[in-house]
């Protein structure tokens, strides 16, 4: 046996390789669990990206081409087309408007629900959580029932005038919102509220004691410590909302093709390779995009904070 | 209602030639501290029953009690952190009871420090001054001048607070509350995350550091030689009240009651009932220098204060046997039968356990309790 130095860890003697072992023991299910859901889908997803679609009954046919890419950025049999790429981009702009729709209201739910009662935090928790045991296709549904034309809401809107009376409320804009922000707000409250909880208040003490205004007491004491959690909370509202497609195609009318809506067309429609590589395209552009976020999420807050030091500073 | 208390709600900078300079008589400015019937409940349980007290201005003022006392809670209450539910706080004569905490001249050394964890130790220090928008070259000579007072090089400026140890942080943030020049700084047992040392140490740093500057400090701790250390003055708190306030020497030596006489180091606590002229004991009678009201009472005598001899004294005398002996290099002690009394001795004293010897109780060291 070769040697391996014995070593002190949690005070027990053991040996590096004898650790090793025992974690790779307690991780074994988990990785078990992750190679046959996502490692080895993710590797079909990737081949199949570069396979072709068969003629007739529209099977994989194994390959290396690049032609679903082409298709993706729009060259097709009728020369360039701008039709996946306003998708890609409607996808983003639509998945950021609900990502910062969410945080906006996740932030101050989260502050309400840390600050009750140690015995009302978690039914309160769970009130936030309910809607996210029910099928999603359920709860659009029950979106579009709510936002009918002779539902209260749409019969509010009529009397304010800000619709024509008699108008559904359902398709649009605002419903497709509506139906999102709904979905993904649990995303956004559930790591929000676990940093809201343990937050350290004599430093929100400290600022008061200091002199500062709300905004200073905000900026300073509050959003370096709740600001990892707003960085988890964007990534899981709006990872899932570029890839949705039941809210705005339900709700939307069919106007609001997103990515999701078309990767979801393609396996409908066997076109498996096309439609894996979209799926590609959107899970590099999506990982692509929080390595960005991470990258600024670090230097950029630094960098954020000595300017408002500086702009304060000014007289 | 703000606006009648001008001198003391002020948030506008004031422009002071010397600044931070040892204790510059500021004109009439006179900024006793006072708490009249201040009482603070949380639901059902009584935090503060009635405090009232005055710290002069200039003074070193602790308050000491256990943990649950109730002195954290009033000093939260001075700092404006808290709402007291009835009372007043009255600086210079202001009543600031209805000032938030951003309005009062007074800051707070937090336990932990609370130092702002993604600024720099200049920026931290700087902190107050930039929320007053004082001018930039004025918040540079402040903060320097602070940095300097509590020796921190020029080398901490740009250093963030988790890279300092727990001393560093701890002038940071006392740099951070006297920066703005308070005329009350509170500290909010300042030392606990400190180790045995460097607490000693600090203890001293922060007595000559508040006789230098010579503003009002007001020091929370549950540690007594601590308190003993720093203070002009020891407020000894139980269960939401003040019972005892005086120097280090009067809380000492003369303890109130049983609570005080063994919260402030060591106390043989003797049951006594009144007899003529004397007081009855398990060790006889004993001569006292003034009756007490009640019936039946304590009596409280440090372990240093009573005299160990051969032969029989002429005061109040105790005969005994000693049960054990511990030397601990600087003096002895001694428990002594009957009674595990306990007294302290020169360690020159040539004593083995199991030794007869007298004790002597003098009647000036033998303090009369209030129960």
């Amino acid at each position: 046996m070769r040697d391996s130095p014995t070593i002190l860890w949690r005070g027990e003697l053991t040996t590096r390789r004898s650790l090793r072992r025992r974690g790779l023991g307690v991780l074994a299910p988990a990785l078990f669990w992750l190679t046959i859901f996502l490692v080895l889908p993710s590797i079909a997803t990737a081949l199949a990206a570069f396979a072709q679609r068969g003629e007739l009954r529209g099977q994989i046919e194994w390959s290396l081409t690049f032609d679903n890419f082409k298709r993706l950025v729009g060259f097709g049999l009728f020369g360039w087309s701008a039709d996946h790429m306003v998708i890609f981009a409607r996808s983003v702009w639509i998945a950021a408007v609900t990502t910062c729709l969410s945080l906006l209201l996740a932030y101050p739910l989260a502050f309400f629900i840390a600050t009750r009662k140690p015995g009302w935090r978690y039914p309160l928790l769970a009130l936030v959580m309910v809607p996210f045991c029910t099928n999603i296709v359920i709860r659009v549904y029950a979106w579009q029932q709510l936002l009918a034309h002779d539902m209260p809401i749409a019969r509010l809107a009529a009397s304010l005038r800000l619709v024509r009376p008699g108008s559904s409320l359902c398709p649009s804009t605002l419903a497709v919102y509506i139906g999102m922000v709904s979905t993904f707000l649990p995303f956004a409250v559930l790591p929000l509220y676990a940093s809201v909880e343990r937050l350290d208040w004599s430093i929100v003490e400290a600022a008061r004691d200091l002199y500062a205004s709300r905004w200073r007491i905000f900026r300073h004491a509050i959003l370096p410590q709740t600001r990892a959690a707003l960085q988890v909370a964007t990534i899981l509202a709006f990872i899932p909302a570029m890839g949705t497609f039941v809210v705005p195609d339900l709700l939307g009318g069919g106007r609001y093709m997103l990515a999701g809506s078309l990767i979801q067309q393609q396996f409908g429609g066997s076109d498996v390779p096309f439609g894996a590589a979209i799926s590609l395209a959107l899970m590099v552009l999506t990982l692509g995009g929080l390595f960005l976020l991470r990258r600024s999420g670090e230097s950029g807050a630094a960098a954020a904070g000595e300017l408002a030091q500086v702009r304060e500073a000014a007289p | 209602m703000i606006g009648a208390q001008p001198a003391v709600g002020q948030a506008a900078p004031r422009e002071q030639a010397a600044h931070l300079a040892p204790s510059a008589p500021r004109a009439g400015a006179s900024s006793e501290l006072r708490l009249s019937q201040v009482s603070k409940s949380f639901g059902q349980l009584r935090v503060l029953d009635h405090v009232g007290f005055t710290v002069e201005a200039g003074q070193f003022a602790t308050l000491l009690g256990p943990s649950g006392c109730g002195k954290t809670t009033l000093l939260r209450i001075i700092a404006g952190l808290e709402v007291a539910d009835r009372g007043q706080v009255a600086l210079g004569g202001n009543d600031i009871s209805a000032l938030p905490a951003n309005r009062r001249p007074i800051n707070t050394v937090f336990q932990n420090y609370a130092l702002f964890p993604h600024l720099s130790v200049y920026e931290n220090i700087a902190f107050g001054l930039r929320s007053r928008r004082f001018a930039g070259e004025q918040i540079q000579r402040r903060v320097r001048d602070a940095m300097q007072m509590l020796q921190l090089d020029n080398g901490f400026e740009e250093r963030y607070p988790d890279e300092l140890s727990g001393g560093q942080k701890q002038r940071v943030a006392l740099a951070r509350a006297l920066v703005n020049e308070p005329e009350v700084l509170l500290l909010d047992e300042p030392m606990s995350a400190l180790d045995a040392k460097l607490r000693a140490e600090v203890q001293l740093d922060l007595r000559r550091l508040q006789r230098r500057l010579g503003k009002t400090f007001i020091l929370v701790t549950h540690d007594q030689d601590e308190a003993m250390t720093v203070s002009d003055r020891i407020l000894v708190m139980q269960d939401g009240r003040i019972v005892q306030s005086g120097t280090p020497l009067d809380v000492y030596e003369h303890p109130v009651n049983r609570f005080v006489a063994r919260f402030l180091g060591l106390a043989n606590l003797i049951p006594a009932r009144r007899g003529m002229g004397r007081l009855e004991t398990a060790f006889g009678a004993m001569r006292v220098k003034h009756l007490p009201q009640w019936e039946s009472g304590t009596l409280a005598i440090r372990p240093e204060r009573i005299r160990v001899s051969l032969l029989e004294p002429a005061g109040n005398a105790v005969s005994g046997v000693i049960r054990e002996l511990i030397y601990r290099g600087d003096h002895i002690d001694l428990f002594v039968e009957p009674g595990e009394l306990r007294a302290r001795v020169s360690p020159t004293l040539r004593l083995a356990a199991g030794q007869r010897i007298w004790l002597e109780l003098p009647p000036e060291h033998l303090e009369v309790l209030a129960d």
